[in-house]
């Protein structure tokens, strides 16, 4: 009997959000957003890693690339691995038959052997099958916490690129993509006080700004400073 | 083919389901409609399961209003339909040279296992990539016994060395002279059962088989090759039953004169979870090691690949990545390719600027790696030694040794200037780390031990 891996993930996502290129602050990305564009209408690099901490936007690059594929009628999967890593690599399996597959939050999976192996073995079978791999990881294939050296050179097979975190303009326009797609006018002034006066890194600016969206819309108010306040230190 | 009944599906799923839940369950999807029948084909048993789970219901639901009242039947299985493969780019393996019968889609069995029926000659699938040729190999000190004993192979497959038994790190070009081999074989004897496969393929097959009753056709597959190329055995460390099998194959395959050629990281006895039997029989034909390029071979790689790519790479540039990058050819293949892929998209030529511009974060990130004082930390810990050892002024042979070894590595390993590191050790004359750098050099020509020493110690750093 194989083990059945997904008790613990949620199905619970938030409804409908959609991931574009066009959503995406690329600052100083844009090399990179360019080729993973590429990528995903299936021209240029077959194999792409890249890393940054949370919250730079990975997730979003790697789903923008399965909805770009997927338009052109291409098979994709995106791999959450921090949420399959309680699973087992056999979901691993037969990914090579499609046209690309994304691996978000590598580092998950790591010092496993099962899972090390799996993806190793995965990596290779995408490479003979001609198609393609993206990866995403919080730390560079150098300094990550690889267990096996076969799996460590493999992740370099293709160009690895770091992301570099935007600057405060990049995520004020950001924040205010995110809130436009829900429906919120975000003024200037409000993202600069959203970045100056709580953690800056985007991860933690969009879950701010989902709860500020859902409260607004209980309490049918516009997002202002004081609005904000009453949220987010009552 | 048109998938109207599934793209109209899809539409309506895109607008009910979140991007997660697509991306990750609904577009691995494979479809095929026929006539009554929506059949969805899922790559594995776990997307399969969870399809059923969580969205059966309302697939037929939407399948319902979708078809206007049709009664669609849907059928929900793992396998794959053989869809229009875009082209694979140019240095993957375009062209197989025969193959296989064309695969249906549905039956678990058919994940590239062999089937019970016996293949024809000519349709054997060797997965040999074209472009690993002995042509395309650059050849070094590191490599060039490798390379010779593999052509020696070529030509006289079951004669010359039966096992090849190619060692070394990653990344060095064991699977290229692996490739290289079946290729020139397939050459001089178009009819020849190639077949190369990693280890992990080996056990996988082994395993679906067991799991179809159809362990027989499987022995009677892999032991009709004419020459089987295993890469990687090292995974077969502690998988008792597919050793026991490999075991059966390889005395098969061994006593028809057939030829075998394996890979390993590290040398045949040294294979932890190996069985005994398995590691003497390794060491039967020719072990030989593959060790880390020198620079000079680092940079004719690089120039090779710019040659094979049609560009101009100035030649500082190469010098300058291949210093940088020293543990492996795979990692040098990757920088070489974020440049050129940098340089391709913004158009711009290929200078020192730009390849520093472009591999900034990597560079910077290995001086952070390999500094002077991990070396000497390195060093001490292999000949359990105090690192202050290193800086003092014994001068007993324990002591010296493990000092100018790691004199010798600082200078390879980092970018520092012999009086820095001169300074580094203990305030030392930069000539004194020059004799030191020039003693190793010696050494590692006249005592293997010493040599084992520094490659390891370079291994350890590197990774």
């Amino acid at each position: 009997m194989m083990q059945q891996p997904y008790q613990q993930l949620p199905l619970t996502f938030e409804p409908r959000e959609r991931y574009t290129f066009n959503a995406f602050i690329a600052g100083h990305n844009q090399l990179v957003v360019d080729l993973v564009r590429q990528m995903a209408s299936g021209e240029g690099e077959t194999q792409i890693l890249v890393w940054a901490d949370r919250g730079s936007g990975k997730s979003h690059l790697l789903q923008a690339a399965c909805n770009l594929a997927s338009q052109s009628r291409k098979t994709v999967c995106y791999l959450p691995a921090r949420e399959i890593a309680g699973g087992s690599a056999h979901i691993f399996d037969g990914l090579e038959q499609l046209d690309m597959v994304c691996i978000d939050d590598i580092d998950a999976i790591m010092q496993s052997a099962e899972w090390e192996e799996g993806l190793f073995d995965l990596i290779n079978r995408i490479r003979d099958a001609g198609k393609s791999i993206l990866l995403a990881a919080e730390k560079s294939p150098e300094s990550s916490d690889i267990n096996l050296a076969d799996l460590r050179s493999r992740l370099g097979w293709g160009p690895v690129f770091h992301l570099y975190d935007l600057e405060d303009k990049d995520k004020i326009l950001a924040m205010q993509k995110r809130a436009q797609q829900s429906g919120l006018e975000m003024t200037d002034h409000v993202a600069n006080y959203l970045l100056t006066h709580y953690p800056r890194d985007l991860f933690d600016l969009f879950e701010r700004l989902d709860h500020l969206d859902k409260a607004s819309m209980a309490m049918q108010r516009r997002l202002t400073i004081p609005f904000i306040k009453s949220v987010l230190e009552p | 083919m048109n998938n109207a009944l599934w793209t109209n599906c899809l539409q309506r799923l895109e607008q009910e389901l979140s991007d997660q839940q697509l991306n990750t369950w609904i577009r691995p999807l494979q479809v095929r409609e026929d006539n009554h029948q929506l059949t969805l084909l899922a790559p594995n048993r776990f997307v399969l399961d969870w399809v059923k789970q969580n969205f059966r219901d309302k697939i037929e639901n939407i399948l319902l209003e979708v078809s206007r009242d049709d009664d669609v039947n849907l059928l929900l299985e793992i396998g794959t339909q053989s869809s229009p493969a875009k082209p694979a780019p140019a240095t993957e393996s375009p062209v197989k040279p025969q193959p296989v019968a064309p695969q249906k889609s549905a039956p678990v069995t058919d994940f590239g296992i062999p089937t019970k029926v016996a293949k024809p000659r000519q349709a054997i699938d060797s997965n040999l990539n074209p472009a690993f040729t002995f042509e395309s190999f650059v050849e070094g000190k590191s490599n060039q016994l490798a390379k010779a004993a593999s052509q020696q192979v070529a030509e006289n497959p079951g004669d010359a060395y039966n096992p090849l038994f190619l060692y070394g790190g990653v990344g060095l070009g064991k699977t290229h002279l692996m490739h290289a081999v079946g290729n020139m074989m397939l050459k001089h004897r178009p009819d020849a059962k190639v077949v190369y496969l990693h280890s992990e393929r080996f056990v996988g097959h082994m395993i679906k088989a067991l799991q179809h009753n159809a362990i027989d056709a499987f022995k009677q597959y892999y032991r009709s090759l004419d020459c089987m190329l295993i890469d990687d055995i090292q995974f077969f460390a502690g998988k008792e039953r597919s050793q026991e099998e490999f075991f059966h194959t390889f005395n098969a395959l061994l006593e028809g004169g057939h030829q075998i050629i394996l890979t390993c990281d590290r040398y045949p006895k040294e294979v932890d979870g190996l069985e005994e039997r398995l590691r003497s029989r390794f060491g039967w034909g020719l072990p030989v090691c593959i060790e880390p390029p020198e620079l000079e071979t680092r940079v004719a790689i690089l120039q090779k690949k710019a040659e094979e790519s049609g560009i101009h790479f100035p030649n500082e540039v190469a010098f300058f990545i291949a210093k940088r990058i020293r543990s492996n050819i795979r990692e040098l293949e990757g920088a070489f390719r974020r440049v050129m892929a940098t340089a391709n998209f913004t158009g711009k030529p290929v200078t020192m600027e730009f390849a520093k511009e472009t591999l900034r974060d990597l560079i910077a990130l290995q001086d952070r790696i390999v500094t002077i004082e991990n070396i000497q930390k390195t060093v001490a810990e292999y000949y359990k030694i105090r690192s202050s050892d290193l800086l003092s002024n014994r001068r007993s042979r324990s002591i010296t040794r493990p000092r100018q070894l790691a004199m010798a590595l600082s200078k390879e390993l980092t970018n520092h200037s012999l009086p820095e590191i001169g300074e580094a050790f203990g305030g030392r004359d930069h000539t004194t780390i020059l004799h030191g750098c020039r003693k190793i050099a010696e050494l590692r020509e006249s005592d293997a031990k010493i040599n084992e020493d520094y490659m390891n110690m370079m291994r350890i750093l590197s990774n």
